[in-house]
């Protein structure tokens, strides 16, 4: 014996060992403690007998995994054939000491009973080979039961049933049935048959059962087979039933062994087949969950094996949730990646977004992804799958359009860590029973959300950073939706000359330089550079062949581009260009006639003595006025309308929503822009109306500008006439001849007969008019949008239309409405005070 | 002579290997060295109950160390 084999130096080093680990104590510390320890009290401690400590430790594992205290009976027994070790009781009783509940299954839980046919088999494999044979005693009952009762509680209350049941079998023949029995249950066909009495061919024909399934459940898992579907969830599912049928296998293996080792007294038919009870009934499940997902691939796979998870019966749910969990781990992976680098991986077509080869990048946002709908299994809802689509099409958007990838790898996204947990928590469990499944945990939903937030707001600070989105939202609704008033009318100022030629003389050249001078001239320089930048002019000729005017063609156009050219589309654009065309017009219209109220107060001052055209004047201007007020409650009215869509999108944006939203709101503004601009498509209707309105008013504006001139004319003439006078007067000569009196006449005769001409056409003018404004407001009332139907009220708040046409007074009207309303609500009062009286 | 010692020790591994995979079934935390150490003594007739209450001891009195030490860190 060497040194280091005595006790106290043994215990020297022990201490030094586990004191390496945490160098928080000193060895010698340790081993002052361990010597006290060790010397204290020395009492003779009784050295627990082999069979008991092998039950505990037997006992404390079955508790944990069935599997284990097999591996430890395995053990046992081969540690009883090494004759190396002197003292094996007391080492395993230190090891049994030490042991401590574990915190996670490693391995899992035994799926299929351990079959224990013969109660010395049992007794001989708890206690190794040593014990002795005993044949069924009490003593050795007593001991078993309750471990037998932890691993496979049927046979054991059923034991000693069978013990007298089996008595009475046929002892001849049974070995062999129970051989062929066992047999049958993997599949493999049983020689002999037929000769057994009934009862026996029963049981036999329900073990049998057992590999009618297996055999079914083989063909599944074949790769061969043609009935399988290809993809890796189906792989997945694949390997799940493969796990399951191993485990059956072992099952079914142990058996087999102890039919074969125990000498007739054992294993019989009907012991046989009450161990069959569990496997009958795992293996009918999964026949029946295999049969109801042929064909079936992907979303719909899951949403199939999803359907068992809720089945009232706790194995088969189970069941279902094991395979759902195997089967769903590819789909997790997709997800995963998805989520966090926007890659989809899907070589079966299997995952619930798909994406769509040839799409330009500018349509990427709108079209390239979209959900599969019957792929989405049905642990996940709808918005879910939204979101998941939306997270990452911003993560595949941030790096394809706004090329950026800086702060990717540099924040380490919670979100990211959220997913990677779920990944590790399903590989660290396997497919055990206790911990829930990724796809039912809270956290899935939470890590989805949570990088959908995250993913969007990158999104949304890059898009409003390095690309301007808030300041191009405003920019749009300024100078395409014309609310900056300085800007819009010196432009208007500027064009109105250029833009009364025809189209065809037009040059997009010379529009763009004035534009230019307008935004220097204006607010508008303020801009900043990358607004400026895009405005420009464009003209969009009719393809019709119309002789159009400039006004017709000229529109203001803003060019974005890059990452924002995919959030204001082509169709964008489109309706921004309706709705400018639209607002531009009425806008002309009401420069127009501005423009004549001017001409109107030049001319006014010179009227002095022409007192014949005062009353037409007075008449027109009346007229001018209706018109310019009709004008202004259009545009008013557009112009309100829209506000709270734009300020609902401009908090939605400063809130960092996410970018769906946005471009729904946007939308939602522009429509509610086009209504009251009444391009909408469900103000079609309202449409002709109101431009028959405008192109009357147009025609008033032709109509001053031709009285105009005729006056203007007349005034020279006069004027040169009286000049002609004072100088002839001035020479001493007669003032007026006779064919000069007579000329003098004669053209006030054709200016009465002129005023008198414009007096008629003006009353023509007017009562169309009228009769226009009538049906719009009108229709406008009759329409179902409400604030169209205020804008009728608000056309007509003195009653003024009302009066002069019968059409008007119909109950449909805002009006009316709103006074029944208030009737109703009078009405609705006085009953309530009615009843509180009584 | 030798290749009797030769089984011997290939005897005597395998049942170190075996009594080690008993050690991790148990989830005894003890690691091959110890485990030999532990061997040794128990072959020694040392009381395997106090041996066990000795290891116990000294991982308890680890954990105190490192918890204060880790409280007068935070401090």
């Amino acid at each position: 014996m060497d040194n280091s084999n005595n006790i106290p130096a043994l215990l020297n080093k022990l201490c030094e060992e586990l004191t390496l680990k945490q160098d928080a104590i000193k060895p010698a510390e340790a081993y002052e403690l361990a010597l006290s320890y060790m010397t204290s009290i020395n009492e003779q401690h009784s050295i627990p007998d082999e069979k008991i400590l092998c039950q505990k430790i037997h006992s404390r594992l079955s508790t944990v995994s069935g599997r284990d205290a097999d591996k430890f009976n395995e053990l046992f027994a081969k540690l009883k054939n090494t004759f190396v070790l002197k003292q094996p009781v007391s080492v395993l009783s230190l090891l049994l000491a030490l042991s401590e509940a574990p915190q996670t299954t490693n391995s899992t839980q035994q799926l299929f009973p351990v079959p224990n046919l013969s109660v010395i088999n049992s007794a001989a494999a708890f206690t190794g080979a040593s014990s002795s044979k005993s044949t069924v005693g009490s003593a050795s009952w007593g001991v078993n039961t309750p471990k037998q009762q932890n691993s496979n509680p049927s046979i054991s209350t059923n034991n000693s049933n069978l013990v007298i049941a089996t008595q009475s079998c046929n002892h001849a023949n049974e070995p062999a049935c129970v051989r062929d029995a066992v047999l049958a249950a993997t599949g493999v066909k049983a020689r002999s048959s037929c000769n057994w009495s009934r009862p026996v061919q029963v049981l036999y024909s329900r073990i049998a059962h057992l590999g009618f399934l297996h055999d079914k459940l083989k063909d599944f898992i074949d790769p061969a087979s043609v009935f399988t579907p290809q993809g890796l969830m189906v792989e997945g599912l694949v390997a799940a039933i493969r796990e399951e049928l191993t485990e059956y296998y072992r099952s079914v293996a142990l058996l087999q062994s102890q039919v074969c080792e125990s000498d007739g007294g054992g294993g019989t038919l009907r012991r046989v087949s009450v161990w069959a009870q569990d496997p009958l009934h795992r293996l009918h499940w999964l026949a029946t969950i295999v049969h109801s997902v042929q064909h079936k691939r992907g979303g719909e796979l899951a949403t199939c094996v999803h359907r068992y998870v809720h089945h009232g019966d706790e194995r088969v749910s189970a069941l279902a949730r094991r395979l759902l969990t195997s089967l769903t781990y590819p789909l997790l992976l997709m997800l995963t990646r998805w989520l966090l680098h926007g890659e989809i991986d899907d070589p079966y077509h299997e995952f619930f977004i798909e994406s769509r080869n040839g799409v330009p990048i500018d349509r990427m946002w709108h079209d390239k992804y979209r959900v599969r709908e019957w792929m989405v299994p049905s642990f996940m809802c709808r918005e879910q799958a939204a979101q998941i689509l939306a997270t990452g099409k911003s993560v595949v958007f941030m790096r394809e359009a706004c090329a950026d990838l800086p702060d990717q790898c540099d924040t380490s996204p919670d979100h990211a860590i959220h997913l990677q947990s779920l990944l590790a928590a399903h590989t660290r469990t396997g497919s055990s029973n206790s911990e829930v499944a990724w796809w039912e945990a809270e956290g899935l939903r939470e890590g989805v959300e949570t990088a959908h937030l995250m993913a969007s707001q990158r999104l949304l600070a890059a898009l409003t950073t390095h690309h301007h989105l808030l300041d191009h939202l405003a920019a749009h609704r300024r100078y395409l939706l014309l609310s900056q008033g300085d800007f819009v009318h010196h432009l208007m100022t500027l064009l109105q000359d250029e833009l009364s030629k025809p189209a065809t003389s037009l040059y997009v050249h010379n529009l763009t330089c004035t534009l230019e001078a307008a935004v220097r001239a204006t607010n508008a320089q303020y801009e900043p550079q990358h607004v400026l930048s895009r405005l420009h002019v464009n003209l969009y000729p009719n393809c019709d062949g119309r002789e159009d005017s400039g006004w017709d063609v000229f529109a203001l156009q803003y060019r974005v581009d890059g990452p924002l050219g995919t959030l204001f589309p082509a169709t964008c654009a489109a309706r921004y260009r309706a709705l400018f065309t639209q607002l531009w017009r009425v806008k002309r219209i009401e420069y127009a006639l501005h423009d004549a109220w001017r001409d109107h107060t030049i001319l006014q001052k010179r009227l002095k003595a022409m007192p014949e055209v005062w009353s037409l004047m007075r008449r027109v201007s009346c007229l001018r006025a209706e018109a310019l007020r009709l004008c202004g409650a259009l545009q008013d009215a557009s112009c309100e309308g829209a506000e709270p869509a734009w300020v609902e999108l401009l908090s939605a944006a400063s809130e960092g929503h996410h970018l769906d939203r946005l471009l729904q709101l946007h939308h939602n503004a522009l429509d509610r822009h086009s209504i009251h601009a009444m391009i909408h498509h469900s103000t079609q209707e309202l449409q002709s109306y109101l431009g028959n309105v405008l192109n009357e008013t147009l025609a008033l504006r032709s109509f001053e500008t031709t009285l105009h001139t005729g006056i203007n004319t007349e005034l020279e003439r006069r004027e040169r006439y009286e000049a002609l006078k004072a100088e002839r007067a001035a020479r001493n000569e007669f003032a007026i001849t006779c064919p000069d009196e007579a000329q003098d006449k004669e053209r006030r005769k054709i200016f009465i007969q002129f005023l008198a001409s414009r007096k008629a056409d003006l009353n023509v003018w007017a009562r169309s008019y009228r009769g226009h404004v009538t049906t719009l407001i009108l229709k406008l009332a009759l329409h179902q949008e409400v604030s169209l139907q205020t804008l009728a009220f608000r056309l007509d708040y003195s009653d003024f239309y009302k009066r002069g046409d019968a059409k008007l007074h119909e109950p449909l009207t805002y009006q009316h409405k709103r006074l029944s309303e208030m009737g109703l609500h009078l009405a609705k009062t006085r009953l309530l005070d009615h009843t509180k009286r009584k | 002579m030798t290749s009797e010692k030769n089984a011997q020790i290939g005897q005597a591994r395998e049942a170190f290997q075996m009594l080690y995979q008993v050690s991790q079934l148990l989830n005894t935390g003890l690691d091959a060295e110890t485990l030999t150490i532990c061997i040794q003594l128990c072959e020694l007739g040392v009381n395997p109950d106090k041996l066990a209450l000795v290891i116990k001891e000294i991982r308890k009195m680890g954990e105190h160390a490192t918890q204060s030490k880790a409280k007068t860190l935070q401090l």
